[in-house]
């Protein structure tokens, strides 16, 4: 038997949680990473090349249709088609994100052993903030893996001046657009988690949350009306300000944080609160 | 068993816990004495999960004030979980994990090296560290909350329904496992059920009943307690014996009517002047009376089937 860290419980929580999503990670990461190489490095030179057939593909769609998958003219460009692509990296991320939310804080209440980790000496508020810090790394880990792969996905293009026309730095900031999007979906995770009495599928309500954020997308799309992407998270990081200008916008970044802000406070506030995960006793009328 | 400090080690006062209008516990008033073995006991669904999950925080109180070894259960309640080890009456763990991971993802908590105690623990209570805690039987994941409760060698252990799920050798080994870390100054809190066990390694006994405490004695009183088991056979009907007997202070739990070669019988268990039961005796005509020691269960269902709690 290994011999147990002395002190410092929190960081023994937070390093539980990680080895225990160790192998979850590695699977995320490799999506994340087939999905990139296969949008950027393989789909988006057969696009470029076969300019006219696609074209003509796309003429073919009902508007509403291309907008809702994110199709435009733009998709034969380099940065036309990562923005096209961003649409499905910032899914396979939401949903990755999510479940790393749900696996982590809802772990006690899936196995009914919070009486297990509750009776440790360690506040629920350590507890919980270990936990939050094991899932920021998650993201952190997959977002830089992702960043690495569009950095060196972009060094092949050398030679299309739709791709050298934009900066590495600018295309590394739009990429950092997943980092936004996995902390959103880590904290809409966790305070699900949090909120649910029971937790029947992780991948599930990760799948659902993760849809319905791309689904949103179309929403401003399809109606052409930006007031709507106060309600599609996907749009707060605007690649194309980000590819264009540099930057994102100011009123959307805060907006995002509000609410990661919003569900990570929300979810503490009950997390620490007694009697939250324990088993109902036989007085308990949830019993 | 030596005290060494005069501060109690359980000390509550008018504990209540509701659950919305469900009763939970109400008004609980207990004082364990640190290094004793403290019983606690009442039906299922008496109250006494509510009061020892309220005593470790693990759900709110409603009302009233709770301390362990002079600390509030809720402000301090960190550092009193330094100090305590717990066996829940369900047991569950995360799936996927060997009992050997999980007890060293729980000694990772506490300041001690428990790698020793962990595996003289399993030792004594056959507990076989390398299988999945998922795989595991009732008994088995029982032992190991056991050695999760005990590695750390706590001040003050709780123990709800410890022994449900382990076989007699176990549950020997168990208690001797109990009596030393008792006989090395910790406190025990034993909730259970089961009277036999109460009896068999308790200095002291609460009773609960409907979240209520109803009497908190020595396990001795209890045995010595003027509550007396009478039997009666009688010459003829018992139904005037009954009638009497009904009438007569202090006479609980009668049953009448049981037939047998000596004729009718009657029992009943008698609290209070012996010169009274005497004198309500004295004017029947009796076969044989037999006046015993009640047993534990008997004044146990003595104290559950008195008064309605208020």
């Amino acid at each position: 038997m290994s011999a147990p860290m002395v002190g410092a419980p929190a960081l023994h929580v937070y390093a539980f949680e990680l080895k225990s999503q160790l192998r979850s990670l590695l699977i995320g990461v490799a999506t994340l990473l087939i999905v990139t190489i296969l949008l950027l490095a393989g789909a988006y030179p057969i696009y470029r090349d076969s300019k006219s057939s696609v074209e003509q593909v796309i003429d073919g769609f009902p508007p509403q249709f291309a907008a809702l998958f994110g199709v435009n003219d733009d998709v034969f460009s380099f940065g036309g088609f990562y923005r096209f692509s961003s649409l499905y990296l910032m899914l396979t991320m939401a949903i990755m994100a999510c479940a790393w939310g749900l696996a982590i804080f809802g772990r006690e209440k899936r196995a009914k052993d919070a009486d297990f980790l509750f009776v440790m000496p360690i506040s629920r508020i350590a507890i919980y903030l270990a936990k939050l810090a094991a899932g920021l790394t998650l993201v952190i880990v997959a977002g830089l893996a992702f960043l690495a792969s569009v950095a060196l996905t972009y060094t092949r293009f050398g030679d299309d001046p739709t791709a050298t026309s934009i900066a590495l730095p600018r295309l590394l900031l739009a990429a950092s657009s997943l980092f936004g999007v996995g902390l959103l979906f880590l904290a809409i995770g966790a305070l699900t988690a949090v909120l649910l009495r029971r937790i029947r599928s992780v991948s599930g309500i990760a799948t659902a949350f993760g849809i319905l954020g791309f689904m949103l997308v179309s929403l401003p799309e399809m109606t052409g009306e930006d007031k709507y992407r106060i309600v599609a998270p996907f749009t707060w990081f605007n690649v194309s300000e980000a590819l264009d200008h540099g930057r994102y916008e100011a009123g959307y970044v805060a907006l995002f944080a509000v609410m990661v802000l919003v569900c990570l406070v929300a979810g503490a506030i009950m997390y620490v609160s007694a009697g939250f995960g324990s088993l109902p006793t036989k007085e308990d009328p949830r019993a | 068993m030596t005290t060494t400090n005069d501060v109690p080690a359980i000390l509550t006062r008018h504990l209540t816990k509701r659950y919305g209008r469900a009763r939970g516990i109400e008004d609980v008033n207990l004082n364990v004495r640190q290094g004793e073995i403290f019983g606690f006991i009442g039906p299922n669904g008496a109250g006494k999960s509510t009061t020892i999950r309220t005593l470790l925080g693990l759900i709110r109180k409603t009302g009233g004030e709770a301390s362990i070894l002079g600390l509030d259960c809720e402000k301090d309640r960190t550092r009193i979980l330094e100090q305590v080890g717990y066996l829940p009456s369900e047991v569950f763990y995360y799936d996927g994990m060997r009992a050997r991971d999980l007890l060293a993802y729980a000694a990772g908590f506490y300041r001690t090296d428990c790698t020793a105690r962990i595996r003289e623990l399993s030792k004594r209570l056959g507990l076989n560290l390398d299988q999945k805690v998922e795989d595991m039987s009732l008994g088995n994941r029982k032992k190991v909350g056991i050695v999760q409760g005990l590695m750390h060698s706590p001040r003050l252990i709780i123990l709800d329904e410890p022994t449900s799920g382990l076989d007699p050798l176990v549950q020997r080994a168990f208690f001797d496992l109990i009596r030393e870390e008792n006989a090395r100054g910790a406190t025990v809190l034993f909730s259970s059920h089961i009277l036999s066990e109460v009896q068999r390694i308790c200095d002291r006994v609460a009773i609960i009943r409907e979240g209520h405490i109803v009497a908190v004695r020595s396990v001795a009183d209890m045995r010595r307690s003027a509550v007396k088991r009478v039997t009666l056979a009688l010459e003829n009907d018992c139904a005037s014996a009954v009638h009497a007997l009904e009438s007569t202070p202090g006479v609980r739990s009668l049953k009448a009517g049981g037939e047998d070669e000596e004729g009718n019988t009657a029992t009943f268990l008698y609290e209070g002047d012996c010169n009274a039961l005497i004198a309500a005796l004295a004017g029947m005509r009796l076969t044989d009376v037999e006046i015993a020691e009640p047993t534990l269960e008997e004044v146990f269902m003595h104290y559950y089937q008195s008064e309605p709690v208020r």
